[in-house]
């Protein structure tokens, strides 16, 4: 008993040790760039107020709980730490050392967003998932863990995608195991809508309940992923719940949707054939974090998966139109053509594209999605009285564009 | 929660299945021994040849472990897989011998998985299932009754992809060799 008790104020004595040397670690970082304390405040109510929120519905707890995100420097674990933050928890950010390097990156599937996080942030801890030896701690003392850190990309290989989004989140549970950190009421399990099958009419809308068959590689590693972690929580007890957000977009996306807008704006006219009513479903990265932060104070979500998809059931047309609207072009309906015809061509030129030529025009794996009518019930998030703060595609893209415009990136 | 079942690798594209293999583990052949499973091909070929749906079973035999097909009735994927010529004394034919892919000198391109090797089943010199030559893996460690297989044909010291398919535990079987 004695030992035992020597041996927790020991942890709690390293812990708090390995802390302080993160925040060294920080401070260090900060004066190499040259800052002052004054500077490093000044910035940080300058960057507060830029990306202010309205206050959310999510009541934080009297004592602020810690949340540990991994993949914090990310597009979505930026606006992860953001939420959590505005909503009063404590933040531990998590990613690989490069991430925290400089200043934040807009470009492509390279976002980085050190900056935010580094200003929001209590506290950093640099770490790789793909080693374990690197996790140690990580999640001491958590009360919620959002494990974001992933691949999202479908043209890497397959060794990768395994290596990272299933082995790295079999080191992040196993580690969750080795600390014991008996505080802990949630992890909350990143993984894609892209799961299912690809829905025959008769399969609409989809929900959770649908038939699982990964598309892409890239889904099949997020539902290995999901899979292993629901193995955690069956086996030992580990709370967790999945959330499977569709497509995300919002400020610091430049992945998918900025590159759509890029082409959209430069064209003189939009035109789009008159049949393509097909789904285009969307969420707004700061519904996906407060749904997120929202499950992990229901316990009735513990062990269950939510799709996180908003109200808006757009068709490829209404986004056409929407994209038309705001850029101020003409808008135009073309005769009806197959879209399996579409399709086809779509992923022979992607397949020429990609494997042969070696360039990125659509990647391969995706261009197989076009076309399906990709409706996502998300009566089940709403069932727990969840209430998104963007329901509307259109108005979250606004916003979103508006951003673009500011920061030079259309 | 959500999860994956036979009728989930029937939609998965080629490229996704090869994954699947890939990350796969090697069967426990003493969970397949004494058991037939429902089986289905996925791909162009068996389309095209308009076989698509069969039964395997695993037998011991000495210290070996002997499989077979069953022929069955090429009805829809949602109906039951139902013998011929008749429940009571179905077709078997095209055996094969079972064992690691890695002790294969030739045939290990999926160390993780089981080698069917039907030019070691004992079939007849002219039956043409001689050629084949499948992988099987367990794809999910806490699912024993789900399989996924990858067939060849070796030809001419050629070895040519035919396709893959799915199996699931069916029916317990006295069937012995």
């Amino acid at each position: 008993m004695e030992k035992k008790r020597k041996e927790k104020v020991e942890d709690l004595f390293s812990s708090s040790e390995k802390k302080s040397e993160r925040r060294k670690k920080v401070k260090e970082k900060q004066e190499e760039a040259g800052k002052t304390e004054e500077e490093n405040l000044k910035e940080k109510k300058a960057h507060k107020e830029q990306i202010a929120e309205p206050e959310s519905d999510i009541k934080p707890e009297e004592k602020p709980p810690l949340v540990v995100i991994t993949g914090a420097c990310g597009f979505i674990g930026s606006w992860a730490v953001q939420i959590a933050k505005e909503n009063g928890f404590k933040v531990r950010a998590c990613d690989l050392p490069s991430a925290f390097v400089g200043k934040d990156d807009l470009v492509g599937s390279r976002a980085r967003f050190p900056e935010i996080v580094k200003n929001l942030a209590d506290e950093i801890v640099e770490c790789d998932i793909t080693s374990p030896e690197t996790l140690k701690d990580v999640f001491k003392d958590a009360t919620y863990i959002l494990h974001i850190a992933a691949i999202l990309k479908y043209d890497v290989s397959w060794d990768l995608l395994y290596k990272v989004n299933v082995l790295g989140t079999k080191n992040v549970f196993d580690e969750i195991l080795r600390s014991e950190p008996s505080q802990l009421k949630r992890v909350v399990v990143w993984s894609t809508n892209g799961i299912y099958a690809l829905p025959k009419e008769n399969e609409l809308p989809i929900t959770e309940n649908s038939l699982v068959a990964p598309p892409t590689k890239y889904a099949l590693s997020k539902f290995l992923e999901e899979r292993l972690a629901m193995m955690y929580n069956r086996k030992y007890g580990i709370p967790v719940t999945v959330i499977r957000p569709t497509a995300v977009y919002g400020p610091r996306e430049t992945y998918m949707f900025l590159e759509n807008l890029r082409t959209f704006k430069k064209m003189k006219f939009l035109a789009i054939p008159s049949n393509f009513t097909f789904s285009f479903p969307s969420v707004h990265a700061v519904d996906v974090c407060r749904a997120a932060l929202y499950l992990v104070s229901k316990p009735e979500a513990n062990g269950e998966d939510y799709i996180i998809n908003d109200d808006s059931e757009l068709t490829a047309i209404d986004v056409m139109r929407f994209a038309a609207e705001v850029f101020d072009k003409p808008f135009y309906f073309l005769p009806p053509v197959p879209v399996e015809i579409v399709r086809a061509g779509i992923i022979g030129i992607s397949f020429i594209s990609e494997k042969i030529l070696k360039k990125r025009l659509i990647e391969f794996e995706f261009s197989w999605m076009f076309g399906y009518d990709m409706r996502y019930s998300n009566e089940k998030l709403k069932s727990t009285g969840f209430e998104f703060k963007y329901p509307k595609f259109q108005d979250g893209m606004r916003e979103t564009i508006k951003w673009y415009e500011e920061n030079g990136l259309l | 929660m959500a999860d994956m079942n036979f009728f989930s690798f029937l939609r998965i594209q080629p490229f996704v299945l090869e994954a699947i293999l890939l990350q796969g583990k090697r069967p426990d052949v003493s969970k397949l021994i004494g058991w037939e499973f429902k089986g289905h091909n996925i791909g162009l070929l068996p389309r095209l040849g308009r076989i698509l749906k069969f039964k395997k079973g695993f037998v011991s035999f000495g210290d070996e472990v002997i499989g077979y097909n069953v022929l069955v009735e090429q009805n829809s994927p949602s109906e039951p897989w139902v013998a011929l010529p008749d429940e009571s004394s179905p077709k078997r034919h095209g055996f094969f011998k079972v064992y690691p892919a890695e002790f294969s000198p030739k045939h290990n391109l999926y160390p993780n998985a089981l080698l069917l090797d039907y030019s070691k089943g004992g079939n007849p010199i002219w039956d043409p299932s001689r050629v084949l030559r499948d992988y099987l893996v367990q794809p999910f460690e806490d699912n024993d009754d789900l399989y996924l297989g990858k067939a060849y044909a070796e030809i001419f010291g050629k070895t040519i992809f035919v396709g893959f398919f799915v199996l699931e535990r069916y029916n317990k079987s006295n069937f012995k060799i």
